[in-house]
């Protein structure tokens, strides 16, 4: 957040999709197709069982909480609900919890694209309180089975933990990580590095060499990464191998020729969610020495 | 009041890690931590004593205690594994099951390393693989191995040889001088001083003639534990006997701290696994489905069947000509923990 509104580091992680509607409002920042982080945002979604809902597809009509609209959590979760599950992201009634001041749309000039149910959490509340008390039917929140998700935000302090009520969207995330993975051909991606635009202009090396940084650091960490599983796990070679035969041996690809679907998908859903308004170009998008990579 | 200062030899080890860092504290304790290999530990530790408290081999702890070392284990275990499923086979060697080891070569870094205890006594008692009827190969020199210090002769009725100094377990199991090892690449083992295959890698050679002995870890691991009720341990941490008598309440406070140390990591453990295992969660749900919440726990009440059993196996394998209760082996403070 406030990398977008203060422009406070030369280089940055930067979320993607405000990224997006960052650039066609004309903010100054290049990207480098260096994408640290890839999750399977639908997977984390949970319901609450009086909800009526037993799968992604009966989400039609029902209240999905998110943290942020325009966060590329959120800008997956929509465009697999759309175009994988056939529930239009018109017929959910959407709930975000971060408040205008303290959250991205707010840097960006949010609105609620047109025809959209918006509606915000009640600041006393939280995206974990109101799942649990079935004020939502589902969330992308932090749960007993998921992780990651949003471990920040209000439900870190305002929620509960009687999660009795509540079970994941997709019970057999690992199936459904298969499922998107076969047909897509790539794992969502929600953060990419930015470079400031003035800082660009001055040093236009400076990309090229930073995108050879992480591609090394990259393979640094995939070179000890069956020596950081935990040796709890007990079976860290074959809970690897197992992640390989699903998801293949390089799940993280840099560059903009591995990433070009991945890429072409998320300026599409952005447009389509009317949250940029056309289609980014990828060129226009990536520092130019990092186009051939 | 100034702590007692302490120097600190051990592996890295995630539940041990938070003593080491400091994150944690055992009371009235100043703990320097040296990270080393664990067979150069042991080595530095038998020979030497140079630390005050370390990372120390259960077997070879047995046999050192038996010949009168002056050291006291605490029941602290910061690493199990199923060392036995570690085991690859030549494929050149006519082995398909475990069974069809015996009459073959098999190769160890250390006779009486912890590892090679296991591995001995599981496939003799589970898949009747007499110790007798193998052919054992070990890769540390006298020079440079426990058994060096603690006065290692192989046992009567083994068929025991040294694997050439310019030879390694690597090597010569995947030139098939070897029909099995713990082996199952040119990179498996760390470097260290004590081992060569790290070194004699025989990176050229066609590794995808050797195969895990047990093709399905899981389901092997789960038969094991389901059968023993335990995971196997090889390490435990001892306190010099200096030191022990000049301050026996080091043990206890030791203890606490290596427990608390375990807890601190164990609420961490779904978030340390590395993100690019994408499954992590249910990767861990699986293990735990498999061997409970806590397949490490420590003090004597929850591992004496595993204690016993080492502590068998040990003298039916003739490391040791008498077997210790378990009360000698462990710091008076900690029997009842």
């Amino acid at each position: 957040m406030a990398q977008l509104k203060f422009g406070e580091f030369e280089v940055a992680e930067m979320s993607v999709s405000s990224y997006l509607i960052a650039r066609s409002q004309g903010a100054d920042m290049i990207a480098l197709p260096a994408f640290p982080s890839r999750r399977l945002f639908q997977t984390e979604l949970s319901y609450h069982v009086d909800s009526g809902i037993s799968g992604p597809q009966d989400l039609a009509g029902k209240r999905l909480g998110i943290a942020e609209y325009q966060q590329t959590a959120a800008l997956w979760i929509r465009g697999i609900l759309e175009h994988d599950f056939g529930v239009s992201q018109y017929k959910i009634h959407w709930y975000m919890e971060r408040s205008e001041e303290m959250s991205h749309g707010g840097a960006t000039g949010f609105k609620p694209p047109p025809g959209i149910s918006f509606s915000r959490i009640d600041p006393r509340k939280s995206l974990k309180s109101t799942l649990l008390a079935n004020e939502l039917d589902v969330a992308h929140v932090a749960s007993p089975w998921v992780l990651q998700a949003n471990a920040l935000d209000r439900s870190s302090r305002i929620g509960g933990d009687d999660w009795s009520k509540v079970k994941p969207l997709f019970p057999d995330r690992m199936a459904e990580g298969a499922r998107f993975y076969r047909q897509h051909g790539f794992l969502p991606v929600n953060h990419a590095y930015i470079i400031r635009g003035d800082i660009h202009r001055k040093y236009p090396w400076l990309a090229a060499a930073l995108y050879n940084g992480f591609e090394r650091a990259k393979a640094w960490a995939q070179e000890r990464l069956a020596e950081q599983v935990p040796s709890a796990l007990i079976f860290g070679p074959e809970y690897l191998a197992t992640t390989r035969e699903l998801v293949g041996d390089d799940p993280f690809p840099f560059g903009i020729r591995a990433n070009r679907a991945m890429l072409e998908t998320m300026t599409q859903y952005s447009h389509e969610q009317g949250l940029t308004p056309r289609k980014l170009k990828i060129e226009e998008l990536f520092a130019e020495e990092t186009l051939k990579t | 009041m100034a702590k007692l200062h302490l120097n600190f030899i051990s592996a890295y080890n995630e539940r041990v890690e938070p003593l080491m860092k400091g994150i944690v504290k055992a009371e009235g304790i100043e703990l320097t931590p040296t990270y080393s290999h664990p067979s150069e530990t042991f080595l530095r530790q038998l020979r030497d004593g140079e630390f005050p408290v370390g990372e120390m081999s259960m077997s070879s702890y047995l046999i050192a205690r038996e010949r009168g070392f002056d050291m006291i284990a605490l029941p602290v275990f910061p690493s199990r594994r199923l060392f036995h499923t570690e085991l690859s086979y030549h494929v050149d060697s006519g082995i398909r099951q475990p069974a069809d080891i015996i009459g073959k070569r098999v190769g160890v870094s250390e006779y009486q390393q912890t590892a090679a205890l296991w591995q001995r006594g599981i496939l003799d008692h589970d898949f009747g693989v007499s110790q007798y009827e193998v052919h054992w190969y070990m890769e540390r020199t006298e020079e440079l191995s426990h058994g060096g210090v603690t006065g290692f002769k192989p046992p009567e009725g083994i068929s025991f040889q040294r694997i050439p100094p310019d030879k390694s377990l690597a090597s010569m199991l995947v030139n098939h001088e070897l029909d099995v090892a713990a082996i199952n690449s040119p990179w498996r083992n760390a470097p260290n001083q004590l081992g060569r295959s790290h070194r004699i890698t025989a990176a050229g050679a066609d590794w995808t003639k050797v195969k895990p002995l047990f093709e399905d870890r899981l389901a092997e691991g789960k038969r094991f534990f389901d059968k023993w009720g335990f995971l196997p341990v090889n390490h435990a941490y001892t306190i010099r006997g200096d030191i022990y008598r000049k301050y026996p309440w080091v043990a206890f406070n030791l203890f606490i701290g290596f427990v608390k140390a375990k807890e601190y990591f164990n609420a961490r453990l779904a978030e340390s696994i590395p993100s690019g295992l994408f499954f992590g969660k249910e990767y861990l749900a699986r293990t735990q489905a498999l061997f409970g919440d806590d397949p490490f726990p420590y003090g004597i009440k929850a591992n004496r069947k595993l204690l016993e059993t080492l502590i068998d196996f040990s003298h039916e394998q003739g490391l040791i000509g008498q077997k210790p209760k378990i009360e000698e082996l462990f710091a008076e403070s900690t029997l009842e923990l």
